[in-house]
């Protein structure tokens, strides 16, 4: 027993010198909006390429959950919101100058339906018996995709809320319920779509469109140099082609 | 250690607030998700007590092989990740999984997550009851003519009751608190697949307060259920001393 005891302590003191962070590098905290996973995970892998001593912590989350997370004084030095509304939330933690806020990236709302699903067109999505998922209100993308339902025409956004068999935290877990195929069909993002297994995209009708608008700001604190930086970056050519590349519209 | 264990617990007492929290709790919202978790807990306690209690015993009362990695199987979920369970159900039960039971998104699918992550604490806890019985009762009673579900019904049952009230009473505070298996599973629907512990996952990102409430009510079944479950057990140790 003492020495099964012995084992666990030193093991486990071991993987404590292990941990994530290397000495030397200052950690950045880089929290972002699910959609930007694929796109923001490249960015900080080159702008750790420029910044030998910085080492970049991305989280990736629905941006009501990380503006609630900055609220309660978690770590962050960056935040990349999906929408302007949590950008405001969690401008309210005064941890953020409402000066330093800036529009970086846009996005296409779009219908993504699963390989099986028997939705076939948009109209669809208002069929009986047809299970659609989407985010939360609160989730950008979920505010949109209530826009978008409501574009086409009010009686359409009740039939097909009267589908919605779950909302989901964050636009991935939406993705994945459609890839799944869990659910016929979700209300998510273009770009998402790019990185979508087994889906079928379903067009939107003309007039209907919806565009969302990303927003990032360096946050308040010891690292808000670097922050300022990182944020550079992403408005840098390099950091747009990323963007572009991943099937974000920038200017 | 206590002190770790307790500080957060007590926390979450005095910030919540039993006023505040009985105030918050009578919102629509709150009380669809406290009805919600009500009926699928007990649904789920239900099934656990009809299905799991005669596995218990054939796993309790034999020692062969079988009887043991039957054991380890249905013991598994204790160490498994909430998440990954509700993945597991999703490949096996979902609608493009190996067996499509078509209950996706439904309050069923609610259950059968909470089956999964909750009845191995019953299992234990009987299990280990019925393993104890002396082997002489089931002998005079076998020599006496009692055939296996006389000796079930008039000796095993009997005798392990204290473990199995016990047993029910931890995994209906377990299914309570089921979050993880939940939400990947059953998704999340206001009034029908959204329980108490989601309701309090979403809240938390969108009224602190209700999210707060709703924690402190867990709290409270979840120390309903330990103080039931010890009561039975407790004596059941004293009892055979």
């Amino acid at each position: 027993m003492k020495r099964l005891l012995a084992w666990v302590l030193a093991v486990s003191l071991c993987l404590f010198g292990c941990q994530a962070s290397k000495p030397g590098k200052t950690d950045l905290y880089v929290l972002a909006a699910a959609s930007l996973k694929e796109s923001f995970t490249d960015i900080g892998t080159q702008f750790e390429k420029e910044h030998p001593n910085i080492q970049v912590v991305p989280v990736f989350a629905g941006s009501q959950d990380l503006a609630l997370q900055i609220k309660q004084q978690a770590p962050c030095d960056v935040f990349a919101s999906a929408d302007l509304r949590q950008m405001k939330v969690a401008e309210s933690s005064f941890r953020i100058n409402a000066a330093n806020v800036i529009q970086f990236a846009q996005n296409q709302l779009a219908v993504a339906a699963s390989a099986h699903s028997k939705v076939k067109t948009f109209q669809d999505l208002a069929k009986p018996g047809v299970k659609v998922v989407l985010a939360d209100s609160k989730v950008p993308a979920g505010a949109y995709g209530l826009l978008l339902l409501a574009k086409v025409s009010p009686q359409f956004q009740t039939a097909v809320l009267k589908n919605v068999a779950s909302y989901e935290t964050d636009v991935r877990s939406v993705l994945t319920k459609v890839e799944l195929g869990e659910a016929d069909c979700g209300i998510v993002y273009e770009t998402d779509e790019r990185v979508a297994k087994g889906i079928r995209e379903i067009a939107v009708p003309a007039g209907a469109e919806v565009g969302s608008q990303y927003y990032i700001a360096a946050l308040q604190g010891p690292n808000i140099a670097l922050a300022k930086q990182f944020v550079s970056f992403v408005m840098s050519e390099k950091g747009q082609k990323t963007l572009e590349d991943r099937g974000f519209k920038v200017r | 250690m206590l002190g770790f264990m307790a500080f957060p617990i007590i926390a979450l007492v005095v910030v919540g607030g039993l006023p505040n929290a009985l105030s918050e709790l009578k919102r629509p919202s709150a009380i669809e998700a406290i009805w919600l978790s009500i009926r699928t807990t007990l649904w789920s306690v239900l099934t656990i007590a009809l299905l799991a209690t005669p596995l218990a015993y054939w796993i309790g009362r034999g020692n062969r092989f079988w009887h043991r990695a039957t054991e380890v199987l249905v013991e598994l979920p204790l160490a498994l990740p909430p998440a990954a369970a509700g993945v597991a159900l999703l490949i096996a039960f979902g609608r493009e999984g190996w067996l499509n039971l078509g209950v996706s998104f439904t309050e069923i699918a609610v259950i059968l997550a909470q089956v999964f992550v909750a009845a191995p604490f019953f299992i234990r806890a009987v299990t280990a009851a019925f393993a104890e019985q002396p082997d002489e009762f089931y002998d005079a009673a076998e020599s006496d003519g009692a055939g296996p579900w006389a000796r079930f019904f008039t000796i095993g049952l009997p005798i392990a009751s204290r473990a199995l009230a016990g047993g029910l009473a931890i995994s209906w505070a377990r299914a309570a608190g089921e979050f993880g298996a939940t939400i990947i599973f059953a998704g999340s629907y206001p009034g029908r697949t959204q329980t108490m512990p989601l309701a309090i996952y979403l809240g938390f990102q969108i009224d602190f307060k209700e999210a707060l409430a709703l924690s402190l009510l867990l709290l409270l079944v979840a120390v309903v259920g330990f103080a039931i479950a010890q009561a039975f057990t407790r004596r059941d140790i004293r009892s055979m001393r």
